[in-house]
């Protein structure tokens, strides 16, 4: 027995020591932050927030046909091009730095639950600033699924809503007027990508912790662990809720079938970054997979961006399980959405804790929890 | 033979190990600072413990506990809606109304460590933190079922007089009183000890351990958020206890028990030691003796969990041949309570606990897998056995060790 015990001993010690060898390991930092600022700024983030830019141009047209001539016909051209933006959208959201994070782009884009009582009462006033931080929750994507989607239970109950309705005209004003406001900001930002900070960014190629590839590494972990895990999927699926379920707080609740394709491209696009993936064509460059394979970041003897990268053919595998509405999923089987949730915190882990620790970068966003 | 010789061999040379390889660290200054013999900390004459949070939750479920013994005693039946409004503290279900305003509640903290159930180490995941919530909502079922006014007997939920107590026993003869409150000593305790508040992803995380380096204070507190981790696990061990009547409670209470076992009798010291000098090193900084606090933590009380398993199937498997089993079946509830528990332990320096989820799930199942679970009890002294043999070994004591308390 004494002998079992000095063995366990050993093993424990053993273990309490290598946890720095089979952890990531970070040995030299030589890596080109020049290029790898330039790469993400040229062939991905300015050319998906062009993209998301002229998906909102459509989307404008078309509800402005729809204004002049609401029809089901014209309500159906107008869904179609708000679930193209709504998926352009999911490419841009990633990439929440200088002027988006300067004026609110992505809450002012995609606050859901939307508050249709909030709607409703702007609509009534026929005033509103939606500047203003409280009218997150009445604007963007998900104000329009309810405006496009929600008013009534068929397409010609809703075009009543903008034909025979008495405040018809207030509702056609509030569509326009949201899709102007995404415009407004999709607009500014993108052209202070074209105007000054662009050279900005790049230029913040050092390690503090303002610099560009520290703060844009923590926006990539945070969106995925907030964004994207905690708000398409977790919250929905009762896990910061003690287990009491809201389908009600899925993404795309009105329009019902596009939570799954929303999610799925959300992720695909911040695989695509952690790769170097161009945004358009098949290029690549410098990332954070090239980092940190440059570093040689390992996990238990197996490259980490490798392990990262099977983990997200774990997700997509897993949502392929999920119903395309995740309100009927939550509902009818919400275990699916709990493994869902596993695929991703997995990554959430390798990116928070593994990749992190090798890119010498640190959280700058904290997680509150105790007592 | 003393287990505790051994142990602390193995505790000193695990220590060996683990300082010669923490190059990071600074020397320990453990001689410039004084630990108190009791937990007593103070800063500017005023204390910096705080663990209401804990003491909550502990009384919380005392209050649940005492609904089944109201229930079994009295003969009425066993409210499951209210039970489960307690694990979650909604609808103001509790006696105590400060309890209902805490803001606390059990359930979220149940399979809900951070470096377990967060950073799915030692094998867990959110699916498992559901399933384990699950389970023990399943109890307050089991527990109405029970409390309906039948006998319990093979594959009838019921009530059962145990001397001159009545408890009550599920279809398959485990208790489900005894389920919750053994299995969330671990599901809940154990874990957020060991792979929670005693964990350095926790006590080190973002700024925690350069304000404690600074005292920087935690918001409108007096304490460091360090400072303040290492008594929320403090508190999970003693927060229930009641010094002026010496009532002690949950692990507190099993740590006594265990000590008492002269095979045994360090555990208790070793403990409360180590928890004093922890927060002792916490105040001075001294990060090296923090951490070899935490072994001894770690290492002792999944101890006290294993000996208590191994303690409560011998137990059972000697009164098995009373009431057709049932005189048996209080003590074999028990004893499966303390092997959940051994799933949310920490070997000290790794990742894991003692035994693997699989190896715990295998255990159980062995438990209750003859016809009518438990009162199958032709089959059970191997399977008692067989565990007991397991689980003793694993930790390096003997069954009997265990089984006799002298």
């Amino acid at each position: 027995m004494k002998k079992l015990i000095l063995v366990v001993s050993f093993v424990s010690a053993l273990a309490a020591c290598s946890s720095s060898d089979t952890d990531s390991t970070s040995q030299g930092d030589s890596f080109n932050r020049t290029t790898l600022l330039t790469h993400w700024a040229d062939d991905l983030i300015i050319p998906a927030f062009q993209n998301y830019n002229s998906k909102l141009t459509v989307l404008t047209a078309d509800v402005s046909t729809f204004n002049t001539n609401p029809s089901a016909e014209n309500l159906a051209l107008a869904r179609t091009s708000w679930i193209e933006a709504y998926k352009a959208y999911q490419q841009v959201m990633l990439f929440n730095v200088g002027k988006a994070a300067d004026i609110n782009f992505k809450e002012a884009a995609n606050t859901y639950p939307t508050d249709v009582a909030g709607i409703e009462q702007n609509i009534t006033a026929g005033t509103y600033n939606l500047e203003l931080l409280s009218q997150f929750s009445k604007q963007g994507f998900p104000a329009l699924d309810y405006l496009l989607n929600g008013l009534g239970n068929s397409d010609t109950e809703i075009v009543g809503f903008y034909t025979t309705n008495a405040k018809a005209n207030a509702y056609k004003n509030y569509l326009v007027d949201l899709v102007t406001a995404l415009n407004s900001k999709g607009g500014a930002v993108l052209a202070d990508w074209n105007g000054a900070y662009r050279n900005t960014f790049i230029a913040s190629n050092g390690t503090a912790v303002s610099s560009s590839t520290n703060k844009m590494t923590n926006i990539f972990v945070k969106n995925f662990e907030k964004d994207i895990r905690t708000g398409k999927i977790g919250i929905a699926a009762g896990i910061f809720s003690n287990g009491n379920l809201f389908p009600e707080k899925v993404e795309a609740f009105f329009k019902k079938d596009i939570s799954k394709v929303l999610l799925n491209t959300s992720i695909q696009a911040q695989q695509d970054f952690f790769n170097g993936n161009d945004f358009n064509g098949s290029g690549t460059g410098p990332s954070l997979k090239s980092y940190l394979d440059d570093v040689k970041a390992v996990r238990n003897g197996q490259n980490l961006s490798t392990i990262i990268n099977d983990q997200f053919a774990v997700i997509f595998d897993s949502n392929q399980t999920l119903n395309d509405n995740f309100a009927q999923q939550v509902s009818s089987n919400n275990a699916k959405m709990i493994e869902a949730y596993d695929a991703l915190q997995q990554n959430v882990i390798y990116f928070k804790l593994d990749m992190m620790q090798a890119l010498n970068i640190t959280i700058d966003y904290v997680d509150g929890d105790g007592d | 033979m003393k287990f505790s010789n051994y142990a602390l061999g193995a505790v000193a040379l695990s220590l060996t190990f683990f300082t010669s390889c923490s190059n990071d660290d600074t020397d320990s200054n453990a001689s410039n600072y004084v630990i108190p013999t009791t937990y007593t900390f103070e800063r500017n004459g005023n204390t910096t413990i705080d663990f209401s949070g804990q003491t909550t939750r502990l009384q919380m479920l005392d209050e649940m506990g005492a609904k089944f013994n109201t229930a079994a005693a009295n003969g009425t039946a066993l409210d499951a809606v209210e039970l489960q409004n307690m694990f979650s503290n909604t609808n103001t279900p509790f006696a105590v109304a400060d309890l209902n305003s805490s803001g606390k509640n059990i359930k979220s903290k149940t399979a809900a460590s951070s470096d377990y159930f967060t950073l799915f180490l030692g094998g867990g995941s959110t699916v498992e933190k559901t399933a384990v919530q699950a389970f023990f909502e399943t109890q307050f079922t089991n527990g109405a079922a029970a409390s309906q006014g039948n006998a319990a007997s093979a594959g009838v939920a019921g009530s059962y007089l145990d001397g001159s107590k009545v408890r009550l026993f599920a279809a398959n003869g485990l208790e489900p009183q005894q389920i919750l409150l053994k299995g969330l000593m671990g599901a809940m305790m154990m874990d957020q000890i060991s792979n929670q508040y005693l964990s350095v992803n926790t006590l080190d995380n973002a700024s925690a351990r350069v304000e404690n380096s600074n005292k920087v204070l935690a918001e409108n507190a007096n304490f460091t958020t360090m400072e303040h981790y290492w008594d929320e696990a403090y508190g999970y061990v003693y927060g229930a206890d009641i010094a002026s009547t010496n009532s002690l409670k949950y692990w507190s209470s099993y740590i006594e028990q265990v000590n008492a076992d002269a095979d045994f009798n360090t555990v208790s010291a070793n403990i409360n030691l180590a928890f004093r000098k922890g927060r002792a090193a916490i105040v001075a900084n001294d990060y090296v003796v923090r951490d070899q606090q935490i072994d001894i933590i770690q290492k002792n009380l999944a101890l006290v969990a294993a000996v208590r398993a191994v303690y409560y199937m011998q137990e059972g498997k000697v009164k098995l041949v009373e009431d057709n089993g049932a005189k048996a079946f209080h003590a074999l509830s028990e004893g499966y309570g303390f092997i959940m528990s051994l799933r949310y332990t920490r070997q000290p320096g790794t990742d894991v606990p003692y035994f693997s989820k699989e190896e715990i799930n295998t255990m159980l199942a062995s438990l209750t897998s003859g016809t009518n679970g438990l009162w199958d009890i032709d089959t059970l002294t191997p399977k008692l056995d067989a565990i007991s043999a397991q689980i003793a070994s694993r930790f390096g004591f003997s069954v009997a060790q265990a089984s006799t308390v002298n």
